[in-house]
Order: C-alpha cells, then sequence, then structure tokens
C-alpha cells in the first residue's frame, strides 16, 4: 500500500507538473491559418453499422471545409446489414464506396489507403460524428512538418444512462492525459474515432496492420509510427462525437478487446520498453503504462481484501455475535479521530484526489465542454471512483489470462 | 530542448513527492508520540486508580470495615479505565510504525494491569460475593476464532450489565469484567505461568478462565455463557 501511495502520488505530482509547464501549449487555442487546407481522404471502414453509418457520413459532409478538398471513402467490410445500402444513398454527394469480403479493419483501412492521392488520410469509425469545426483545427498541426499523426478529443454521443455518463469521466481524463502524452512526445495511440495521418507517412511505415489478431490497429499504427520516430500530435480542441456501449456487459467486452490489443502491441513492440533510443517514451511512458496495470490491479486486491474483511466482521459481530447494528459504530472523540488518522497514507491519497479532480476540471476547461452538474452525472462520478477502477482490474486481469492461455482475440 | 525539461521535470517531480511522502511520515512519527502518550496517560491514571483502591482496601480491611457500597464504584472505575487502555491500544497500536517497541511495552503494562485488577476483584469478592465476574480471555492475534469470540463477549457483556436490575429497581445480578490477554505474547512469564496454572494449551485459544475456577477451551457462544451465567 506504501508503495502504491508513492508511486501514485509521484504520477499526480508528474501530471500536475506537467500541465503547468506546457500550459501555453496545452492550453493555446491554434491560430488557424486559412490558406493552409490540405487535401484529405476520410476513410470509414464499416461492419454492420446500419444504425450509425448515414449520421457519421453526413456528420464528414457538414464540415467547415472546402467541399473539393477532400473525400470520403466508405469501406464496407462484408457487412450483413444496410450498411453498404445506406453508404450507397450518398453516392450523389461524392461519397465512395467500396465493398470487400469481411478481412478486417486494417485491411479495410488500407483498401482505402492505397486509393488515397490526398495529402491526409484520416480514419473514422462509423458510429463518430465529427464536430463541424474539428477538421479545421485538427489540420493546423499538420503545419509541423514532424507530426505524422494526430488524434481529436473524444465525446460521449449517447450520454444518457449511469453507465454512459460514467464513461463520459473516463473519456475527459483519456483527453487530458493524451494531451499531456503528446507534450512530451510520447503518445501512443491514435483512436480510430478521428485519427488523422499523413499519407506519405502512414504508406512509408507499411499501412495498417491487417493480421486479425490484432484486435487495435489504432494502437499499433501509433506504435509503428512511434517506434519509426514520428511525431504523434493530439488537438483537445478538435472534437469528435462517438457511440459508446450502454450495457455493463459491452464495456467489459470494449475494455478486453482494447486490453488485450495493448498486451498484443507492447509484446510485438517490446523492444520499445526500457529502450533509451525510444527517450521518455521508451524509459518512463512505456513501463509506466505496464506499472499502471499491475498498480490497478494490486490496489483493487488490497482494497477489496479490506472490504471482505468488513463483510466478515459484520458477519461475526451481527450474525454470530448477535450484536445490534447501533453498537457497530464507535463514536469517536475529535481526539481520537485525529490520532487515528494515518498520514503517511492519507496525505499521498488526499494529493492523489485534489490532483484527479483538478485535471479533470481542466480537461473540460481546456475542451470547452461544461460539467454536468445533475443528480445523475454526481451519482455516475461517484459510482465512477468507486466501481470503476475494479472493473478495470477485473478486466486487465481477464485480459491478462486470455492472453496467457492464448484464445483467440475477437471484436 | 522540451526533453531537457521534462527530465528536470521529472527529477524535481520526484524530490517533490519524497518531501511531501517524508512529511507524511514525519506527522505520522510525531502523531505516535501522540498517540503513546495518550494510552500512557490512561495507563497512569488507572495504576493511580487501582493503587488507591488497593490501599483504602487494606486500610477498611484494618479497621474491620470493609463497605461494599464504597468499593463497588471504585472496581467500576478501573475496569472502565481498564476497557478505555485496551480500546486505545488496539485503535493506535496498529497504525504506530515509530513506536513499536513502545506500544508493545503499554501492551506488557496493560496485560500486567488487567492480572493485577484481576487479583483485586479475587480480594473483593471474599467480602463482596456476586457483585463482579471476571473473565480472563486469552485471545490468539489476527485469529478469526478469537475475533468472533470477542465480538460474543462484547455482546453478552454488555446485555448482561445493562441488565442488572429488575422491574422493582432490585439488583437481579452482579456484573461481569472482561480481561482479554494476549495468550500467545512471549514476554511476560506471568501469562505463561497464568496459563500453565489453568491447564490452557496456547495452539488451543481462544479460552476463557470463567469466575477463577470455569476455564472453556475454543469458541464459546452465547447460549453456553448464558447457561454458565444463568441466564434463563
Amino acid at each position: 500500500m506504501l508503495i502504491i501511495a508513492f508511486v501514485g502520488l509521484y504520477l499526480s505530482i508528474i501530471w500536475i507538473n506537467l500541465l503547468f509547464l506546457g500550459k501555453d501549449e496545452i492550453e493555446e487555442k491554434k491560430s488557424i491559418d486559412k490558406s493552409y487546407r490540405p487535401t484529405i481522404t476520410f476513410a470509414i471502414p464499416a461492419y454492420n453499422e446500419e444504425k450509425t453509418i448515414a449520421g457519421t457520413i453526413q456528420s464528414i459532409l457538414d464540415i467547415d471545409y472546402p467541399k473539393g478538398k477532400y473525400e470520403i471513402i466508405v469501406v464496407d467490410d462484408g457487412s450483413t446489414d444496410n450498411t453498404a445500402k445506406i453508404a450507397k444513398q450518398y453516392e450523389k454527394d461524392g461519397v465512395k464506396v467500396i465493398k470487400t469480403k469481411n478481412h478486417g479493419k486494417g485491411h479495410a483501412l488500407n483498401i482505402a489507403l492505397k486509393r488515397s492521392k490526398k495529402e491526409l488520410f484520416t480514419c473514422v469509425d462509423a458510429d463518430s460524428y465529427i464536430e463541424k469545426e474539428s477538421v479545421k483545427i485538427i489540420v493546423q498541426n499538420f503545419r509541423n512538418k514532424k507530426v505524422s499523426g494526430c488524434s481529436s478529443s473524444i465525446f460521449v454521443k449517447n450520454n444518457n444512462k449511469i453507465i454512459e455518463k460514467m464513461q463520459v469521466f473516463e473519456y475527459m481524463y483519456a483527453a487530458i492525459f493524451r494531451k499531456l502524452f503528446a507534450f512530451i512526445g510520447c503518445l501512443f495511440v491514435t483512436p480510430g474515432v478521428l485519427s488523422i495521418y499523413r499519407t506519405e507517412d502512414l504508406k512509408e511505415a507499411g499501412m495498417f496492420e491487417e493480421d486479425r489478431n490484432n484486435i487495435t490497429e489504432d494502437l499499433e499504427i501509433a506504435m509503428r509510427l512511434q517506434s519509426l520516430h514520428k511525431c504523434i500530435a493530439f488537438d483537445i480542441q478538435s472534437i469528435t462525437y462517438t457511440t459508446i456501449p450502454d450495457t455493463l456487459k459491452k464495456v467489459i467486452r470494449q475494455r478486453i478487446r482494447w486490453f488485450r490489443g495493448y498486451i498484443y502491441n507492447a509484446r510485438k513492440y517490446r523492444h520499445m520498453h526500457l529502450n533509451k533510443d525510444y527517450e521518455l517514451l521508451g524509459l518512463f511512458i512505456l513501463p509506466l503504462n505496464i506499472a499502471s496495470v499491475i498498480i490497478i490491479i494490486s490496489s483493487t486486491i488490497i482494497i477489496w481484501s479490506g472490504i471482505l474483511d468488513g463483510f466478515k466482521y459484520i458477519y461475526q459481530k451481527a450474525i454470530i455475535a448477535k450484536t445490534p447494528l447501533y453498537e457497530f459504530i464507535d463514536i469517536l472523540s475529535l481526539k481520537q479521530i485525529i490520532l487515528t488518522i494515518d498520514f503517511k497514507i492519507s496525505i499521498p491519497l488526499t494529493i492523489i484526489t485534489l490532483a484527479g479532480l483538478y485535471l479533470l476540471y481542466k480537461s473540460h476547461k481546456i475542451t470547452g465542454k461544461s460539467i454536468d452538474i445533475s443528480a445523475k452525472s454526481i451519482m455516475a462520478f461517484v459510482l465512477f471512483l468507486v466501481i470503476y477502477p475494479w472493473l478495470l482490474a477485473l478486466c486487465w486481469t481477464y485480459s491478462l489470462i486470455l492472453e496467457a492461455k492464448g484464445s483467440k482475440r475477437e471484436w | 530542448m522540451k526533453e531537457r525539461y521534462v527530465k528536470h521535470m521529472l527529477v524535481t517531480s520526484l524530490i517533490a513527492a519524497i518531501v511531501i511522502f517524508s512529511s507524511g511520515v514525519m506527522i505520522g512519527w510525531m502523531f505516535d508520540n501522540l498517540r503513546t502518550n495518550e494510552v500512557l496517560n490512561i495507563i497512569k491514571n488507572n495504576e493511580l486508580n487501582s493503587e488507591s483502591y488497593s490501599i483504602e482496601q487494606t486500610f477498611l480491611e484494618n479497621i474491620d470495615n470493609v463497605d461494599c457500597t464504597i468499593m463497588t464504584p471504585r472496581i467500576e472505575t478501573i475496569s472502565k479505565e481498564l476497557g478505555e487502555v485496551g480500546q486505545e491500544l488496539q485503535r493506535y497500536g496498529s497504525i504506530s510504525d515509530f513506536r513499536k517497541s513502545d506500544f508493545d511495552y503499554l501492551k506488557r503494562k496493560y496485560f500486567l494491569m488487567e492480572i493485577k485488577f484481576y487479583n483485586l476483584i479475587y480480594k473483593y469478592k471474599e467480602t463482596c460475593e456476586g457483585e463482579y465476574t471476571p473473565i480472563l480471555y486469552f485471545y490468539k492475534v489476527d485469529d478469526d476464532t478469537s475475533k468472533t469470540q470477542g465480538y460474543i463477549l462484547d455482546e453478552f457483556v454488555r446485555r448482561y450489565n445493562d441488565d442488572t436490575e429488575n422491574e422493582n429497581g432490585e439488583t437481579k445480578h452482579g456484573k461481569i469484567v472482561v480481561l482479554s490477554i494476549d495468550g500467545q505474547y512471549d514476554k511476560d512469564p506471568l501469562i505463561k505461568t497464568i496459563m500453565s496454572t489453568y491447564e490452557i494449551n496456547p495452539e488451543k485459544l481462544p479460552a476463557l478462565i470463567i469466575d477463577y475456577d470455569t476455564i472453556r477451551h475454543g469458541l464459546v457462544d452465547r447460549e453456553e455463557l448464558e447457561n454458565i451465567f444463568n441466564i434463563a
């Protein structure tokens, strides 16, 4: 527990320190150079997305960007529903629809990439909705010739149920952390929701991985670009909406896919870990990510064993000793309460909590998203703090077991 | 350039983390002193009360004027204070990092005070029969059965002691006082002596010695305690 408290404290200070250190760059609203309008291919790989594909295409057609400067390619990856039929309705707007057999997302993206003659190549998931201003903001990052890829902040589209509201907080934290990682040149994921790449660099890097064992092609391509010492940026002010899982089962399934994908890619790019050629990424961020998994699992075990002790205490006292509930609570004086505090744990935990709240606040502030203070959202936040780490620990543990067993990876 | 100042930031963050963490440890150390002092103060007070009670008892015996109405409240005070010492020791001893040896000393002192009190009650009972019944409870640290026994005793004694008078305000029975001792505490030979006198096996804890002569090994549930104390 002491080690976890210390590591947590150190990391909290790092993030807050970084936030202050990079304040100007992180919070700066980029000036938009109206003369800089690179040509873009928007690739939408789709598999059975009949419910959302129209919205995704329409959101791209509605972006504030010169019409002649971009093309939309929908690659229907062997859908068995009406995805292709719906997409074809947009052919009159210039949308190209390509039908293939089901070979996976990487293959679908590569079909579009091979056809692309544009300067930038954008992956858009078929359940994502790009905000009108997002593209003209995000392309500004490519004025820097070193930038090979850039992704946007992800906001949640379906935000009504408690389980969805809980994920909103996760996405808000992801936004600020990705910005901090990108600030130090260590971002190693370009989410499929909306990521944009320099086409030439993608082709040079060998395009997207088509191996269906890789279930997180967005993580793989970012790791590959990093392994080639390419720069990945993150534009926190460019916003894309995504449809998130609306049931606990779907959330768990998605997290397991992400985590298994991470394990696959961490193994594939293990040479980057603790490798001084990759500087901060290799020596700090990648090992830190692995340490975070260990911390989240071990702290959950510690907390759960404490909770089980609590249940055992209640069982022994209430059931066996038949003690009435009102006798359970020890009424302590203020002096006793203060003397009972374990400062070596409580001071780091207080700082970690405050740092966490501050990061969440900053994420809202920088992205311009208003803080939802409805009762449902507050309840979701409490559940996010209390239950989510356990859920993640459970998913991590299960993912590690599946990987150790060599189980087939599935979407 | 950025690489350099980020590395510098990592080092300064580490220093800040060490400083903050150390300050938590330092405050913990200061509070450890306060905790031991807190327990020590109650112990000192209890010692004085026990001594005062002993002298009073001898004095009253000498003048042949032993009065249970004077002795009983004093026994009650000492018993209450001892309970407080036990609770504070348990509460603070588990989170102490720097004063483990002091807490160990206080623990030993506490056990000795309990045994001293056990002897005082023995003498007290010679003249004030039925007022107080001691239970010497030997437990094993971090043992589930011992913990359960502790909760059973707590609840049984709380109910028993709250119910000493009948509807007419007449005394139904005396009170029980539980004295808990770590049965595997090996730093004081006195505990071993008592246990071997009563033939209590340190491996078969928990164990109870009720009213100086009834010995029970293993978990004693509420029903059994009710039978021992003749509660209908």
